[in-house]
């Protein structure tokens, strides 16, 4: 399994260089090659109201006057040793691994970033455990009585969800549901988690109705496929009871669901800043499009950056995770 | 002895595929309905300025006599009449029919757009890493996987940010649907590419390539005459159940402020503008809610009936 982890580890090593090529592309290249100038994007540095003088200084503290390929080995070197900030900045170093300093708000974008983490991080995780426990026990469900009135409802169930956009679902369930849930805001896990869950459980609903119709459709046809298996006969004929057999049939439904689930981290995250938005709760998506709205682009781009290889840990702690759990992953 | 020749009525003909696609297809009730339903869909777009002149309504006038700015339309449902079909909006009191037809040509462009380039990209990437394999196959199958570590709604959130108003010769709207079919478009290539290349890598050991390459056919011939034709079942599927996904995500892109400058309007927009005043006036979130919802559905039924449709295991 030391072998599996460590090619894992290599392969995420290259995949956050490849996001940080990426972001860097798309944040310098793209728009420069949209007929950007080295002024426009100093001032987008700078923030609103920044004099010709002071940009000049921040085109060349930036190193914006340099060739591309100086810039893009500054901003690597930022990542992994951090970077001395100009003077009259606030701070005198930005600590790596360094996502950028924001002029605005007078703060590194790594602490700005995990000021907000823990709102966006409860929003996905309470929508993922809900999405992947009832998807999963659902698909199982509709498999057993394959064809039966419990299939057909959780089939009909699964197609309504993925119509329904969170934009159109969440503020209708925020407005018809507020006699149910009358506060959605966020509170600390750690100081309440009874109030977290009661305040948060709208969110999680919206955003785990489209997911939830894909796991459970994954998983009803992991299982109709497993159902009739060899050694699901074999175990009926050897007269294990009902309930084991069915388990030994939804385990091995389980890699497809725990594959669908790395890939579906980033998507998870970009919705969890939806509903974030949607329901006026403060995370990562706020903060981004606050940065938007005040042209302040180290934190634009140090949140897509961030976010881009927080995926990249979160999908090798999936496969680490599952590493533990799968004995053929943990042989081989 | 001669045998009697058979009547013509008792012989059995070969059915193409094709014929046999169309006929399970049409015996799929819930596929019938969203094909249907898409057709209709597409025409009231294409018409819009046609049915809503049916109506006797247009997207831009103002009807500040219908509507209360504090407590929405005056009437029922947001101002539903005999006038406007659909009522009219919280603020300005425009036609929601009006908006809604004219909504639904960016909603279907920006989904179609995004489709049809994700599934372009990500075809041709998926068959050249299936079928050349080794070093292109490994870069290729990794580059995807970077693109698909990024929330793509943050992704495009950013790049709007990053963009001045004017980029690449577009302004404005022109210029936020272009960021918005890009982003949507170029970051969902790896799916689709990955679907193609398992296809391909099974597609590639069969007799039938292995007789066109003795025969001494060359790469170009194989992919386009050989492998093309036996992907144009799963290219097709995917990408009738991944307009509806576009469609939802316009919504929320909309909704992270990636909207169009008024007067013009998506449906995700639409329903962005009506978050604000969904307590005193609901109908004009459930309107462009309820047209995303039903042709998400469409599209949704007729994916799904392709999709049984084309799989020749399946009765």
């Amino acid at each position: 399994m030391t072998t599996f982890l460590i090619r894992r580890a290599v392969t995420a090593l290259v995949l956050m260089l490849g996001v940080a090529v990426v972001t860097f592309a798309v944040f310098y290249v793209v728009p420069a090659l949209g007929g950007r100038t080295t002024d426009q994007l100093a001032a987008q540095f700078a923030g609103r109201g920044a004099g010709p003088d002071q940009l000049t200084a921040i085109k060349h503290r930036l190193g914006l006057d340099q060739s591309v390929f100086v810039q893009f080995w500054d901003y690597l070197k930022a990542l992994v040793v951090g970077a001395d900030l100009p003077p009259g900045s606030g701070a005198s170093h930005c600590a790596a691994p360094c996502f950028g300093y924001s002029w605005r708000l007078h703060d590194s974008v790594l602490t700005l970033i995990l000021d907000r983490l823990p709102v966006t991080v409860s929003v996905a995780v309470g929508a993922a455990v809900l999405w992947l426990t009832l998807g999963v026990a659902s698909g199982a469900v509709a498999a057993v009585t394959r064809g039966g009135l419990a299939d057909r409802a959780v089939r009909v169930a699964a197609l309504l969800g993925v119509c329904l956009p969170v934009v159109f679902i969440g503020p209708l369930a925020r407005a018809k549901l507020a006699w149910l849930f009358p506060s959605v805001t966020y509170s600390s896990f750690l100081s309440n988690p009874l109030m977290w869950a009661d305040h948060l459980f709208l969110p999680w609903i919206t955003l785990s109705l489209g997911y939830f119709a894909l796991y459970t459709r994954l998983t009803r046809s992991g299982m109709i496929d497993a159902l009739s298996g060899q050694f699901i006969r074999t175990a009926h004929a050897k007269g294990l009871p009902r309930r084991r057999v069915i388990w030994q049939a939804l385990r091995v439904t389980f890699p497809a669901v725990a594959t669908v689930f790395a890939m579906d981290l980033g998507l998870l995250l970009g919705g969890a800043v939806l509903t974030e938005k949607i329901y006026g709760l403060h995370g990562i998506g706020a903060l981004a499009q606050d940065a938007v709205e005040g042209q302040d682009l180290p934190v634009v781009l140090g949140v897509t950056l961030f976010s881009g290889l927080f995926i990249v840990v979160a999908n090798f702690a999936v496969d680490a995770a599952y590493a533990v759990l799968d004995p053929r992953i943990r042989v081989s | 002895m001669r045998r009697a020749p058979v009547p013509a009525s008792k012989r059995i003909r070969s059915r193409s595929t094709a014929a046999t696609v169309w006929r399970k297809l049409k015996a799929d009730r819930a596929a019938v309905f969203g094909g249907y339903t898409i057709v209709l869909l597409i025409l009231l777009a294409v018409f819009a300025p046609v049915v809503s002149g049916l109506f006797g309504v247009d997207p831009t006038t103002l009807h500040p006599a219908l509507t209360d700015v504090t407590f929405g339309p005056h009437g029922s449902f947001g101002g539903m009449s005999w006038a406007h079909p659909l009522g009219v909006d919280q603020r300005l009191g425009r036609d929601v029919l009006a908006r809604l037809l004219y909504g639904s040509r960016v909603s279907l462009l920006i989904a179609f757009g995004a489709t049809v380039l994700s599934v372009g990209l990500g075809a041709g990437l998926g068959v050249l890493s299936g079928y050349l394999g080794g070093r292109v196959d490994t870069v290729v199958m990794r580059i995807g996987d970077v693109f698909l570590a990024f929330p793509l709604l943050l992704f495009a959130l950013g790049l709007t940010g990053a963009l001045s108003d004017e980029a690449f010769g577009l302004s404005g709207n022109g210029l936020r649907i272009a960021i918005m079919i890009f982003v949507m478009g170029f970051f969902n290539w790896p799916y689709i590419a990955r679907i193609v290349r398992a296809e391909v890598l099974s597609l590639r050991e069969r007799e039938f390539v292995d007789a066109a390459r003795a025969l001494g056919a060359g790469t170009r011939w194989v992919v386009w005459r050989e492998l093309m034709p036996n992907l144009m079942a799963p290219i097709l599927v995917y990408a009738t159940l991944l307009i509806p996904a576009n469609i939802i995500f316009e919504a929320g892109l909309s909704a992270l402020g990636i909207g169009l400058d008024p007067p013009a309007a998506s449906w995700g927009q639409m329903m962005t503008d009506a978050i604000a005043t969904v307590y005193t006036d609901p109908a004009y979130l459930i309107v462009p809610g309820m047209a995303v919802f039903i042709t998400v559905l469409a599209f949704n039924l007729f994916g799904d009936g392709l999709r049984d449709a084309l799989d020749p295991t399946a009765q």
